[in-house]
């Protein structure tokens, strides 16, 4: 009987263990529904990425879509990831501004890349997103900058917890020794940092 | 109570083993393949933080909506050419066509056609170690289709995601490019060869001009994994076509982005490019000759 209950004990903790090794960063982009006429474009990517590292998604956009690009970051990264977009048939920067503010509340939803903003109209918070036209067929080149983070000891286990950490970042965050109430540098935390786009067909707008 | 841990332990891990090997493939050559490509994506490291996104044959196909083009059947590539993919490189580029096809299909509202189509790649989908994938309640979906676009369009968007996060979840990252190459030139072979006669003014014929940035993301993308063999292969497979694309000029123009009341921001005004009916005639024929070697698997 107690072989039994052993038994059901290992199959029920090794159940989760072995169906969280299949989930993957992708898997994040499934749980997005966009809301009409927006759909969901292919091109939108979901990656494994590191603190201290810089990434560049490059992206194709048609003339006669628009397009709308949101950031979405593992809780691990705190918000801290400077988003810059780049038009590639110009070269200029069109979006360049930080994860999130450090002493305020984003007011307008292309303030930050990452914090929710409240939309008074709406009344209610709205994750912030990027609007593109294209009046001729570019290339936007997205680079994410994602800062090295400081979490203060007494959140630490609160982010080994979270949901989209994987393996590395709960070993790692089980790692800092400061006293308690420092702030604890967590180096090399990985996360999932997804690039969602969604598009339409471009409406007359008057410029 | 005295536990021993060591037996347990091992139960742990077998169990976690059981269900991990349970949510892949089963057979061998599956697990060949995916090994082989973990081992391609740990040595890859040239510019590993750079991502080239290519759209899905779905989103390529959008613009059709406009009826600015004809459905042709005879453009499909052949379902008996299936037999001919044996090695692994042609079956997954050829997946990327098949997968291409069903995108059309979708497109025109030919749901029996799409059928057909999904029928094929469900086929091959074994064939690459990723029949997971079409799962019978996604099955059972297509068949209760009707000839909606919106539905088929979505359908087909579904599956496309569907086989993006499996082999995301499998670390075959090589094998999404080659079928991303393969839906992305069949795509084109189609559309080119819808268009009978060169007309500047056509905005099919521009929007073939601009598969010139898609074609540059796509080549980026296959030099990053040149280690791979396939890959470094198919790269000379597309040397004619990129010697084609070089061709075009690209047009500058001194324009800087605005933002539009809504709020979006104006790009893409800072070039644009041009395409001569020399050009195009070329594009055609080398874009026929390279699809028609790969889907009668006549690469190397």
């Amino acid at each position: 009987m107690k072989n039994i209950f052993k038994f059901l004990l290992v199959v029920l903790v090794s159940v989760p263990l072995g169906l969280q090794a299949q989930t993957t960063c992708s898997d994040q982009l499934k749980m997005r529904k966009p809301m009409a006429p927006y759909r969901y474009n292919t091109a939108s990517k979901s990656a494994m990425c590191q603190t201290g590292r810089k990434y560049e998604f490059v992206l194709p956009i048609t003339k006669g879509m628009d397009y709308r690009i949101q950031f979405f970051a593992s809780t691990v990264f705190n918000n801290n990831i400077d988003v810059k977009i780049i038009d590639m048939s110009t070269g200029e920067v069109v979006v360049n501004v930080p994860g999130k503010l450090d002493n305020d509340e984003p007011k307008s939803p292309q303030q930050t890349a990452l914090q929710e903003y409240m939309d008074l109209k709406k009344n209610r918070f709205v994750h912030p997103f990027f609007d593109f036209t294209p009046v001729s067929s570019t290339s936007l080149k997205i680079m994410l900058d994602v800062k090295e983070v400081e979490i203060p000891k007494e959140q630490v286990q609160e982010y080994t917890y979270d949901d989209y950490d994987y393996e590395q970042p709960r070993q790692q965050a089980q790692q800092p020794t400061q006293e308690e109430g420092f702030a604890v540098p967590l180096e090399k935390l990985k996360g999932c940092i997804s690039v969602y786009i969604i598009d339409r067909e471009t409406e007359e707008d008057s410029f | 109570m005295k536990i021993k841990a060591t037996p347990i332990c091992a139960i742990v891990a077998a169990s976690a083993l059981m269900f991990q090997s349970c949510a892949g493939d089963s057979n061998n050559q599956n697990n060949q393949q995916q090994q082989q490509d973990q081992q391609q994506t740990q040595t890859s490291q040239t510019n590993e933080n750079n991502f080239y996104l290519i759209p899905s044959p779905e989103d390529l196909f959008a613009f059709t909506k406009d009826k600015s083009l004809q459905f042709v059947p005879g453009l499909i590539n052949p379902v008996e050419n299936i037999d001919k993919y044996i090695d692994v490189k042609s079956k997954e580029l050829n997946f990327g066509t098949y997968t291409a096809d069903m995108a059309y299909c979708a497109a025109f509202e030919k749901s029996l056609e799409s059928y057909k189509e999904f029928t094929v790649v469900h086929q091959l989908s074994d064939a690459i170690g990723i029949g997971n994938v079409f799962t019978p309640a996604l099955e059972n979906r297509l068949k209760s289709l009707t000839d909606n676009r919106d539905s088929l369009k979505q359908m087909a968007s579904d599956i496309y995601l569907n086989i993006q996060t499996f082999l995301d979840s499998k670390n075959r990252s090589k094998t999404m490019t080659l079928i991303s190459t393969g839906g992305w030139l069949e795509f084109l072979y189609i559309v080119v060869n819808s268009v009978d006669k060169f007309e500047a003014d056509n905005p099919t014929i521009q929007r073939i001009a601009d598969q010139k940035i898609i074609f540059d993301n796509l080549m980026l993308r296959l030099e990053q994994q040149q280690a791979d063999p396939s890959i470094k292969s198919t790269i000379a497979d597309l040397t004619p076509l990129k010697a084609a694309f070089d061709e075009l000029t690209v047009e500058k123009n001194q324009t800087s982005s605005s933002t539009s009341n809504s709020g979006a921001i104006k790009v893409g005004g800072g070039m644009k490019i041009k395409m001569t009916e020399n050009n195009f005639n070329k594009i055609k024929e080398t874009i026929t000759s390279v699809r028609n070697n790969i889907t009668i698997n006549n690469v190397k």
